[in-house]
């Protein structure tokens, strides 16, 4: 061994003005020390000099040291790295920045400020898991085994934490030196004494080593609040429970507020050390190097990695116990339920209280019907749109004030709060959507609390809340049959104990279909979804979920619809060159959250997930000459090849060459995966309250297209393929979004005025390769979402509510430079009514898309090469105003008669002329509406209930829409109105007996609802269902 | 409105729909100097080629010199594809297809559908005497009649080109009818078919002429269908686009090879396969590109590229075209087969016409602001 290396080594922590037990801070804790407690006891010095902790506390230095010879420390050389990467990875994603005019002193002073800033909070953050996690914990008792504390306890650490400790250090300083250099260019600094960083030399010397001593040294309560004292830190390595979780900040107090674990320095601890026990090494170097490797085996063994997140290895039972007490105490509904899943903040009557339009439709009105299709579902919601097409609603297209509803693709929609397409960023389309069926509630959000969710903030947001896990044994089956081989089959049962609780559910729904093929043939589906949520709640303050979900789907469905005079005289008619047409997806979903109530005022909930979809779609894609179906089919020729063309397609005249039919698979394999955390931080005073949420997400969507496709030649009324070879297609390719959201959105309450801003970042990185092309370079982007609203209670069933906010619709992987993300400014205002069971609601909007940007999709009716193109619209404005309103009108007796309508207005109107390959724009002309955004909406239903039964009667209506942007007056494709008349009969027969009878489109509408992807399509015809819902009766008393 | 490009760096007057004089006028040019003239010389053709049929017809129906009046018959034909070859690049208004073409008839499909065609139809009929039927026209699809019809009435062998599991085939009724009767019946189809041509043209010629859409083209009607002189402009654009779209991708490229297929060359997807007379066509589909590209004789795309500074581009799209013209007159009839002897040659001549037709979606499109038809944004190559 080198020994001047060695001795070095040794002396480094004290001679080194940057340590913290440097021997000038030392000499200087020492005066302090004698100022402060001018009783000083030789003999108390030489007792903790000489007692065990003490000599385990130089063993441990001097192992570390040796250690450190031995293996090498080289954590400047991973920082280092980290930011010469980082800086060299800026430069080519964003290029240089632009020179800076700042003096050297600011940004040096920027420069150590954001650098102490950074190393503190890391310090508090890797401190607080340390005592977190059960597995880290083994290693950082060895540093709370200390029963005496001298400066030389700060050097008490086992190998492992101390690596965690640098590792923490580089990390920090790569990035925040990366970050700097970026901007500066070597012009930062940090201000410097002697040669070190001043900041921690100065705060160092005055109390760095008394936090490690037996002197008790408060600061002023008023001070502690801002900087810990040495007592705080003191109270931190107390052995009493009454300390424990308490004080893991080093320098700063203000993490410790954050996080409710800041405690004052009132009274000196009665010792030092670790509860009775509870320690995995003795007092010896090589028991405080082995035990903790013991202690971390056995709390892995058990448990996955999201259980070690939780128990607070510091806390007793009684520390417990002081949490149910303050649960009971605080009995309210969020406590119950997971904080962070519901979104919409409502009154007790349920009554949304935001700051903009939002609907939330609950478990109750969901199962009157028991509709199963999310786009009737939807109906009654004022200003959300939806384009019908297979009629059962597999894969809706859902559109929310003229933002496309192209499969739903400019909506963000979550599941329990968690994006849920299949690639919200890469590839938005929805072709995956939950079964409605199994939700509980549905939120529904247009306004500014768009920003909290992303990316899709332009129209706004949907929210499809999950059963949650019973708090006691629950179970309910639903079975129930229909017209056309339809039926369902939805059971559910869970249970919840002291701390675990489980559910497990699945539904499944299948039909024979409505449609007939020409020459015969299935044109139904059938789709199950499974889901198991297992719950642990240690204590009343931390609740982990895992949920895991399965779904599939297998269906006869296409892209083919009608023309006009087809679907007129035979709605339901299916085309023969749709015979083989072939869906087939799993889907699995992976979510562990954790939501803690971290003090009375702060709840955080963290959720990592992970989305899987593998999809295979056989159908038609077009013919082998690449005749347009979609105008083929719109214009219905009766002469010319077209004729030829669309006789094929009925099966009618054999086809081949360049009426070949091509059909191939679509397969695509989606990951969606991610870790996102909001905390919710509420304090209430004297005429104000203040709720702030604060937000991140890390997200990554991959997407691999696999698109083969082969020749058929239709023969005798069938399609054949005419080689058994598949073709490759070149529209293969691999795509993905990186990408980092960051929202704040605070409802300040200054008595019955509420001050709502909120702000949100998205900073995506998207990438293409095409297959057996170069991988593109990656394209950078980042926004900010600016908005606010304002909410006045004037009175206590009034509230009148303004916003404004600005929309945003991300830009997909490999789209051409000129592409511009879809952006506007929506400004909103209206007022909020209720008042027992009425309510009453009207909102104004005005949406001023700076771009509105269209996306080709199969589902669209685009193909081939323009698959996945994204089109600029130009400026657009969409306005209107929405109006809805309920009521309860109690009949005599046990008569009830509740009623409720919506009507939406939504005018639209293109900015600009222009002249697009995107087929839904076309050629626009100044004025021209939007397509698929009708210009009147309407629901209106009413109910008879009693306790024994209730009947519903449900109407919604809608007026016209254009196939593509125009006018109604115009050479434009139009969708008819809309009128559909549904009703429903609940009986319950027995507290645990429900029967029911359903009817959707009593009135037998054929109206088209849709003239894409290709063709007519047809609304569903009459549909009657029949079931039996089965509940668990509720325990007596 | 007039594209900038296009009426801004343009002389001349401008109408109130913002069209140039020299815009208008290229268009109005476009019936009187290039549509009708080669109407006038198709119906000619056409009335020949119905005289010819009807003498194999009657020869048929009289036991005489069947051979001599049905290559008379062919000769004939192959005189009148020469020149709806050239009629080819006029695919606008009533001529055009009314999937693609604004204020489109499909009275091009109604002469000559190829590649939209089915011989296995046409045999069917030949013995169903399904002709014979007072709305055969009105009740079939074009891949029954025209000119493609034609072509395979009157070289296809003795044959014919139905699978075996078709009714004609499997029930025997090909084989009762005999080679004799089936050159009756073919000979009997034709005359019927070749008179609808006739008659086809004629109508053809009628909107052009008496109904005006020469005029309608330039906006001289009460309703303009173009509504502006650049989307009529690019109505004649999308016609010249036939060279890029059908000659040198589905004719010369798909053969070739050079776009996929299904092997490594495609002979059999030539056109005029039955006749072996693919090769002068392309010649025939140039000189239709330059007449419409020049105006014939009167005003054309070539005065207003001069009118704009860019005369160069206009002489060399000229000499370009008339170099492939060269090229295309020198090839073999027969392109599978020369595809399969010498693709070398037909690649060369895939060449000579690429270069035409780069320039018209490149800088020609670019010049005159014109939009390139979504099916041809990406080279088919």
């Amino acid at each position: 061994m080198d020994l001047p290396a060695l001795a070095t080594a040794l002396v480094d922590p004290f001679v080194d003005p940057a340590s913290r037990t440097w021997w000038g801070g030392l000499v200087i804790t020492g005066v302090i020390a004698l100022v402060a407690h001018r009783r000083w006891s030789t003999r108390g010095a030489l007792a903790v000099l000489r007692h065990p902790s003490t000599r385990l506390d130089l063993q441990l230095y001097l192992g570390r040291i040796l250690l450190d010879l031995l293996l090498g420390a080289g954590s400047l050389g991973l920082a280092w790295l980290l930011a010469t990467h980082g800086v060299r990875r800026a430069d080519a994603l964003l290029g240089r920045p632009p020179e800076l005019l700042v003096s050297d002193g600011v940004i040096a002073l920027l420069y150590t400020a954001v650098l102490f800033l950074s190393w503190d909070a890391s310090r508090f953050a890797l401190h607080w898991l340390l005592h977190r996690v059960p597995a880290l914990w083994a290693f950082h008792q060895v540093h709370h085994s200390a029963e005496v504390l001298t400066p030389l306890s700060f050097h008490r650490l086992h190998p492992v934490e101390s690596w965690l400790y640098r590792l923490r250090g580089a990390l920090v300083t790569g990035v925040v030196a990366g970050v700097f250099f970026w901007l500066f260019r070597g012009q930062e600094h940090q201000l410097t004494m002697l040669g070190v960083p001043a900041v921690g030399l100065v705060l160092n010397a005055i109390s760095g080593n008394l936090r490690h001593s037996q002197l008790w040294l408060p600061y002023p309560a008023w001070l502690e609040r801002w900087l810990i004292s040495p007592a705080q830190h003191q109270l931190h390595h107390s052995a009493e429970p009454a300390h424990f979780d308490a004080n893991y900040g080093t320098w700063l107090a203000i993490w410790d507020r954050l996080a409710g674990t800041l405690l004052l320095a009132e009274r000196p601890p009665a010792r030092f050390g670790l509860p009775p026990g509870s320690a995995n090494h003795g007092h010896d170097l090589l028991s405080a190097w082995l035990g903790p490797f013991r202690g971390a085996a056995r709390s892995l063994v058990p448990l996955c990695l999201a259980v070690l997140l939780v128990a607070p290895a510091h806390a007793g039972d009684e520390n417990e116990d002081e949490d149910e007490d303050e649960a009971s105490e605080t009995s309210d509904s969020a406590e119950a339920r997971p904080p962070g899943e519901e979104i919409i903040v409502t009154d007790e009557d349920g009554t949304p209280r935001v700051a903009g339009s939002a609907h939330v439709l609950g478990e109750e009105t969901l199962s009157q019907y028991e509709f199963d299709d999310i786009e009737k579902i939807l109906g009654g919601i004022p200003g959300v749109s939806t384009r019908g097409e297979d009629g059962h609603g597999l894969r809706p297209n859902i559109g929310i004030r003229g933002a496309n509803s192209d499969r739903s693709a400019k909506i963000t929609l979550m599941e329990d709060g968690v994006l849920l397409s299949p690639a919200p960023y890469a590839a938005p389309a929805a072709y995956y959507f939950p079964m409605s069926t199994r939700m509980v509630a549905i939120e529904v959000f247009k306004g500014p609390a768009a920003t909290r969710h992303g990316p899709h903030t332009v129209g706004g947001a949907i929210n499809l809340q999950t059963r949650a896990v019973p708090d006691e044994p629950d179970f309910a089956l639903d079975l129930a049959g229909g017209l056309r081989t339809t039926g369902k089959a939805h059971v559910w049962a869970g249970t919840s104990g002291d701390r675990f609780g489980l559910l497990l559910e699945g539904v499944h729904l299948g039909s024979a279909g409505f449609k007939e093929l020409d020459g015969g043939g299935d044109t139904g589906f059938d789709r199950s979804e499974f889901m198991a949520k297992g719950s642990w709640t240690p204590s009343t303050a931390h609740h982990l979920q895992l949920k895991l979900g399965v779904a599939r789907e297998h269906s006869q469905e296409t892209y083919l619809g009608l023309t006009e005079a087809d679907a007129e005289a035979t709605p339901y008619r299916r085309y023969a060159a749709s015979a083989l047409g072939d869906m087939r997806w799993t889907r699995t979903q992976a979510e562990l959250s954790w939501s803690a109530r971290v003090s009375r005022e702060l709840r955080v909930r963290t959720v990592a997930y992970h989305h899987y979809l593998d999809r295979s779609w056989f159908k038609l894609n077009g013919f082998s000459s690449g005749v347009d179906l979609h105008d083929l089919l719109a214009l219905d020729p009766d002469s010319g090849q077209g004729a030829v063309y669309l006789a094929v397609l009925r099966g009618e005249e054999d086809g081949s060459g360049e009426q070949a039919l091509m059909i191939g698979a679509n397969d695509r394999r989606l990951h969606s995966g991610g870790v996102q955390s909001t905390a919710h931080w509420e304090r209430n005073g004297n005429g104000w309250g203040s709720q702030l949420e604060l937000g991140l997400r890390l997200h990554i969507d991959q997407v691999a297209r696999l698109h083969t496709e082969r020749a058929h030649d239709m023969v005798s009324g069938r399609p054949v393929a005419t080689t058994d070879a598949p073709l490759e297609t070149l529209l293969d390719a691999d795509t993905f979004a990186q990408a980092l959201a960051v929202h704040a959105h605070e409802d300040l309450r200054l008595d019955r005025l509420h001050l709502i801003p909120g702000l949100r970042l998205e900073a995506i990185n998207t990438g293409r390769q095409d297959a057996g092309s170069t991988p593109e370079d990656p394209v950078f982007r980042t926004i900010l979402l600016p908005g606010f609203g304002t909410l006045y209670e004037a009175h206590d069933s009034l509230d009148l509510f303004a916003g404004a906010y600005r929309g945003f619709s991300p830009v997909a992987p490999g789209q051409p430079e000129e592409v511009a993300p879809e952006q506007s400014w929506n400004i909103e205002a209206g007022l909020r009514a209720h008042h027992i069971d009425t309510h009453v609601e009207v909102v104004g909007f005005l949406n001023d898309y700076v771009n509105l940007t269209g996306q080709c999709t199969f589902s669209g009716g685009c193909t081939g090469a323009s698959s996945d193109q994204q089109y600029n619209g130009g400026r657009v404005l969409v306005g209107g105003f929405e109006a809805s309103a309920g009521a309860v009108i109690l009949l005599p007796g046990v008569w009830a008669l509740p009623l409720d309508a919506s009507y939406a207005l939504t005018q639209s109107a293109f900015q600009t002329g222009f002249s697009s390959d995107f087929s839904q724009f076309g050629t626009v002309e100044i004025g021209d509406r939007l397509p698929y955004s009708p210009l009147h909406q309407g629901a209106a239903h009413i109910s008879l209930q009693h306790p024994v039964f209730d009947l519903g009667v449900g109407l919604t209506a809608r007026s016209g829409m254009l196939d593509a942007a125009g006018d109604f007056d115009e050479e434009v494709l139009e969708v008819p109105g809309l009128l559909l008349l549904d009703a429903a009969i609940n009986v319950h027969a027995r507290e645990w007996l429900t029967l029911y009878a359903t009817g959707t489109n009593l009135t037998q509408s054929t109206a088209i609802t849709s003239w894409r992807p290709f063709g007519a399509r047809p609304t569903p015809p009459l549909q009657v269902m029949v079931g039996a819902k089965v509940r668990r009766p509720r325990q007596k008393g | 409105m007039l594209g900038s490009g296009a009426s801004g760096c343009q002389g001349g007057a401008t109408d109130s729909e913002g069209a140039s004089a020299l815009l208008l006028a290229a268009l109005r040019d476009v019936g009187p100097e290039v549509v009708l003239p080669g109407l006038d010389r198709f119906l000619v053709e056409a009335a020949a080629l119905s005289e010819a049929t009807e003498s194999w017809s009657s020869a048929a129906e009289s036991d005489g010199d069947t051979d001599t009046a049905r290559t008379n018959a062919q000769a004939q034909w192959l005189a009148t594809m020469e020149v709806w070859q050239e009629l080819e690049l006029t695919q606008i208004g009533p001529t055009g297809s009314s999937l693609t073409a604004i204020a489109g008839e499909d009275r091009r499909d109604e002469i000559y559908s190829w590649p939209t065609v089915n011989p296995c139809r046409i045999d069917q009929e030949t013995v169903a005497e399904g002709w014979l039927a007072d709305d055969y026209f009105g009740a079939s699809l074009v891949n029954s009649y025209g000119l493609d019809g034609l072509e395979h009435l009157l070289f296809f062998g003795e044959g014919n080109d139905c699978p075996g599991q078709v009714e004609i085939n499997a029930d025997g009724s090909w084989d009762d009818l005999g080679p004799e009767g089936v050159t009756r019946n073919r000979a009997a189809f034709a005359v019927i078919l070749a008179a609808e041509v006739e008659v086809q043209g004629a109508a053809l010629r009628t909107r052009w002429d008496e109904d005006d859409f020469s005029g309608t083209l330039a906006g001289d009607t009460e309703t303009w269908p173009y509504g502006d002189g650049q989307t009529a402009l690019n109505a004649v654009f999308d016609a010249l686009f036939y060279l890029e779209l059908l000659t040198k991708d589905r004719k010369l490229a798909q053969p070739l090879g050079l776009v996929e297929c299904g092997d490594t060359t495609c002979p059999d997807d030539v056109e005029g396969l039955t006749s072996g007379s693919g090769g002068p066509w392309v010649a025939a589909n140039l000189r239709g590109f330059r007449a419409l590209f020049t105006g014939g004789e009167g005003t054309g795309i070539d005065d207003l590229l001069e009118d704009m500074g860019h005369g160069d581009l206009s002489e060399q799209m000229l000499a370009d075209t008339d170099a492939a013209i060269l090229a295309a007159e020198a090839i073999d009839p027969a392109l599978d087969l020369l595809i399969e002897d010498d693709p070398d040659a037909v690649q060369a001549l895939h060449d000579a016409v690429k270069k035409v037709t780069d320039a018209l979606k490149g800088d020609l499109a670019t010049v005159l602001v014109l939009e390139i038809p979504s099916e041809a944004s990406g080279d088919a190559d």
